[in-house]
């Protein structure tokens, strides 16, 4: 974070998976292999998420297990007014990002008053609310999920419905939503959220009202991850409450993690290897969770830091 | 009829809320003593279920299998504690929580291998299958009465054991101040792997007594989790009072909101629209509660003193 | 009593019938230091901790500049020109010293919802930052980690944060323990040299430097004020003799 006037092998590695990322559609396009490319938006999507709850959880020390809430919020943003027909992403776009600052904002001035574990495991009930909240709705599908005739429409800018394009809007939120978290950080807000993070009290004395601050990064992180979720709605041309469970919440903060919490570019590290992990695992049995499970107990019992952590340590190494 | 499926309901409540403290019983304790957030908690419940599922048809007899079941719940605890859960209690939140979420994947991939993916059920024995009728008019599950009996009963044995005895002081006095607990020269580390194994055996317990009811299943210690950390905070880490009492309410109110709401919505708004909102909010209710006592007690009902 | 900056009446604070602070009457008047000193268990922490908002009192009140602030925040305390030091030196280790520095010069340069302007660059926050790490001889490590620094440093950074918001009371809450005696040394300079600017309300156990600093001294028993006045007079107060200064010179002895 510090300013830099060679470039590091952290922003190496940064650079270089964007333009893989850019290039992609290309390279799968000359050999056919669309599955890749669905691979790489998958990835891409819940990167988008991930950056979102490293704002929050890597810079702010909030550990919100209920980051996939966020996620259901924006994809049934995309899904409910499509079950009535309205189809215009001029409209279903803001519903998602409102709705997940509100959901952010009502249950954060809750969640934010509690502290450590309790904030943990406030943040994880109020996202197993939302799940049952929807599961709850038989309108929408309930128990089931919604079926999203088609995605969002912005006539005469672009089709979502091509799959190229749609695979450019979301690489296009990637780069925003880093964008966004690192011009936030390094402002005199994230100056504040950081130290709130290390010494809450100490930034009261200094006279810091650190209650409104979390909270209006918290709510920052949730509208993000929204847009996730709206991306996520597109994508599936479906969804279903159990895509907003918490063991979904859990895997985002395990992406955060395994790529190096606070990191800017770590969760998205965290994402490809998390996605390419569970897709090679799957693949070779059906019994992939007890493999990743005990990966997982490995990574945190023997691995701090993340990748990102690797990547400084090979840094200093040089 | 009306009060029959009332006194129905209520002892329903009764029923959840006597699982749900088995659950939180463990889970509060490890928390309040080793400051450790167990996750995995709900896959040894579920663990709980499936020993029993095998080990009933094994001993001919559903008594004989939870006893059994309980001792090897009890040592899956031990190994649980030794080889992972010992080594994070000095790490931050963040890495118990991930640590113990990878230990639920485990998990439920285990089950999955040696189980398989289908529901296992439990048969119960003819005296536990049949009804028992209460009040002349009331037809009540015999196997509902025995739950509640023996949660009543362990909820009492565990009060006891920690206000009488000598190792229920100790875990009070890591509850309240681990220093202190460490000062007074006890073997901490063994009271800690005991406290998670009592705990596993619990909620072992807990899952043994749903199975025959709802069938062992994987990943059916995920959901009910969430709900024993929901008691557990509203009660205030640590305290098995505090558990106890809101694993009480949270079950009377989670049965009593899911019967009832629809007709008390409806004292206020068309039926139709009653019909479509009661179960949402009825399915919220409980996290509701839990973010207004939260709102006013930000560490719960009985928090611990010393922390 | 009407040139009394910050002023408490009746202040009284007490932790299951344990009196920690009672009826506390205090006048800290404006530039000057003054000096609490008790022994230990006298209440003087949670005496600072009510001042500073982090503690709320049973009854009294507590005024600053007049206006009654019994009631207020933390971070609004902060606003109105109340730094506090802690005991337990409180830093923000992960960042550098300047970076300390500029959020205590962020806390008092209006609002911080400002999501998109580079901080660290930001000359409004440098300045007034790096003006106040010279003031206490921290300028040439400005940008080293605070993790780094020795413990008499984090005291001197605490103070340079102290001074860069606009603060008008410095509540210290001994600031030279654990220093070495040239360390000490050179912090009651640094802290003489502030007097002009700034008032101090200085809670400390060595009396050396209580009666090198001090313009007043108040002296805390068991949560209550038993005597109050200058340094002479406190020196020559009988009851103080007794309860306190007896007991230290025959441990000095």
């Amino acid at each position: 974070m510090m300013a830099r006037n060679r470039p590091t092998l952290r922003q190496g590695v940064m650079i270089a998976v964007l333009l893989a990322l850019a290039v992609l559609p290309a390279v799968t396009g000359a050999f056919d292999q669309p599955f890749l490319l669905d691979l790489a938006l998958r990835v891409m999507i819940l990167a988008c998420a991930a950056v979102s709850l490293n704002l929050i959880l890597g810079f702010g020390g909030m550990i919100s297990f209920g980051h996939a809430a966020y996620i259901g919020i924006g994809a049934y943003a995309v899904g409910i007014p499509a079950y009535y027909s309205e189809y215009s992403g001029y409209i279903q776009l803001p519903i998602a990002i409102a709705a997940g600052a509100l959901f952010a904002l009502v249950t954060g001035f809750v969640c934010l008053r509690t502290k450590g574990v309790y904030f943990i495991m406030i943040t994880l009930a109020f996202a197993q609310m939302a799940y049952f909240a929807f599961v709850s709705i038989e309108e929408y599908g309930g128990d089931d999920g919604l079926v999203i005739d088609q995605r969002s429409e912005f006539p005469g800018i672009i089709n979502m419905e091509a799959n190229l394009e749609f695979y450019y809007v979301v690489l296009a939120f990637l780069l925003g939503a880093l964008f966004l978290v690192y011009r936030i950080v390094n402002a005199r807000f994230g100056m504040v959220v950081q130290g709130a993070k290390g010494n809450e009290a100490r930034m009261q004395s200094l006279g810091f009202d650190t209650f409104r601050y979390r909270l209006a990064c918290y709510v920052i992180a949730g509208a993000m991850a929204a847009a996730a979720g709206w991306l996520m709605g597109n994508y599936n041309y479906f969804f279903s409450p159990e895509m907003m469970g918490w063991t979904r919440s859990g895997e985002l903060i395990f992406m955060v993690v395994l790529g190096g919490a606070g990191s800017l570019f770590g969760p998205v590290l965290g994402a490809i290897v998390f996605i390419l992990l569970e897709e090679m695992l799957s693949g070779a049995t059906i019994y992939w969770p007890l493999i990743l499970g005990a990966i997982l107990v490995a990574v945190v019992l023997f691995a701090r830091g993340g990748i990102e952590g690797v990547i400084a340590a090979l840094e200093r190494k040089k | 009829m009306e009060w029959i499926l009332f006194v129905s309901q209520v002892l329903n409540g009764l029923q959840l809320g006597i699982l749900l403290f088995l659950l939180a019983a463990g889970l509060t304790l490890v928390f309040g003593i080793m400051d450790f957030v167990n996750l995995a908690h709900g896959s040894l419940y579920m663990m709980g279920a499936y020993f029993c599922v095998t080990l009933t048809p094994l001993l001919d007899s559903f008594p004989l299998a939870v006893l059994a079941a309980i001792i090897l719940t009890f040592v899956l605890g031990v190994v649980v504690e030794l080889v992972v859960a010992r080594h994070l209690y000095q790490r931050d939140h963040l890495d118990q929580v991930l640590a113990t979420f990878g230990l639920i994947l485990f998990f439920n991939g285990a089950v999955h291998l040696i189980w398989g993916a289908e529901g296992n059920p439990i048969r119960l024995p003819d005296f536990l299958d049949g009804r028992v009728t209460l009040f002349t008019d009331i037809e009540i599950p015999a196997f509902r009465l025995a739950i509640i009996a023996i949660g009543l009963a362990v909820a009492v044995g565990l009060v006891w054991l920690v206000g009488n005895t000598r190792m229920g002081m100790l875990i009070r006095a890591g509850a309240s101040n681990r220093r202190m607990a460490g000062a007074l020269g006890v073997d901490i580390k063994k009271l800690f792997t005991l406290v998670f194994a009592l705990g596993a055996a619990l909620a072992g317990l807990a899952g043994m007594m749903i199975a025959p009811i709802t069938e062992a299943n994987i990943g059916m210690g995920d959901d009910i989790l969430i709900v024993a950390f929901v008691v557990i905070i509203i009660g205030g880490i640590g305290s098995v009072r505090g558990a106890f009492i809101a694993a009480l309410l949270i079950g009377m109110i989670d049965v009593m909101g899911r019967s009832y709401l629809d007709d008390f919505m409806k004292l206020f708004m068309n039926n139709q629209s009653a019909e479509t909102a009661s179960p949402a909010l009825s399915a919220m209710a409980i996290y509701i509660l839990m973010a207004g006592i939260l709102y006013f007690r930000p560490r719960g009902l009985f928090p611990p003193k010393n922390r | 009593m009407n040139d009394a900056l910050l002023e408490t009446r009746a202040l009284s604070k007490s932790f299951g019938g344990i009196h920690a602070t009672e009826n506390v009457d205090l006048a800290v008047r404006e530039g000057e230091i003054h000096a609490v000193i008790g022994p230990n268990g006298a209440g003087k922490t949670t005496l600072i901790a009510q001042l500073a908002g982090m503690l709320r009192p049973d009854s009294g009140r507590i005024f600053f500049y007049g206006r009654d602030i019994t009631r207020l925040a933390p971070h609004a305390r902060a606003r109105l020109g109340m730094a506090r030091s802690f005991q337990i030196t409180s830093i923000f280790q992960d960042m550098s010293v300047l970076e300390n520095t500029m959020l205590a010069v962020q806390a008092h340069a209006g609002h911080s919802y400002r999501f998109w302007q580079k901080a660290r660059s930001d000359a409004r926050l440098t300045g007034p930052a790096m003006a106040a790490l010279e003031q206490v001889g921290l300028a040439a490590k400005a940008a080293m980690s605070a993790r780094k620094l020795s413990h008499g440093e984090h005291r001197q950074l605490e103070i340079a944060m102290a001074l860069a918001g606009d603060t008008k009371l410095l509540l210290l809450d001994e600031p030279m323990a654990g220093m070495g005696a040239e360390e000490s040394a050179l912090m009651v300079d640094l802290l003489n040299g502030l007097k002009a600017h700034k008032s101090i309300l200085l809670i400390e156990h060595d009396m050396d430097v209580v009666f090198a600093l001090a313009d007043r001294v108040t002296v805390m028993v068991s949560g209550k004020i038993i005597a109050s006045g200058t340094p002479e007079e406190i020196r020559a107060d009988e009851n103080v003799r007794r309860a306190y200064l007896g007991e230290a010179a025959v441990r000095d002895a």
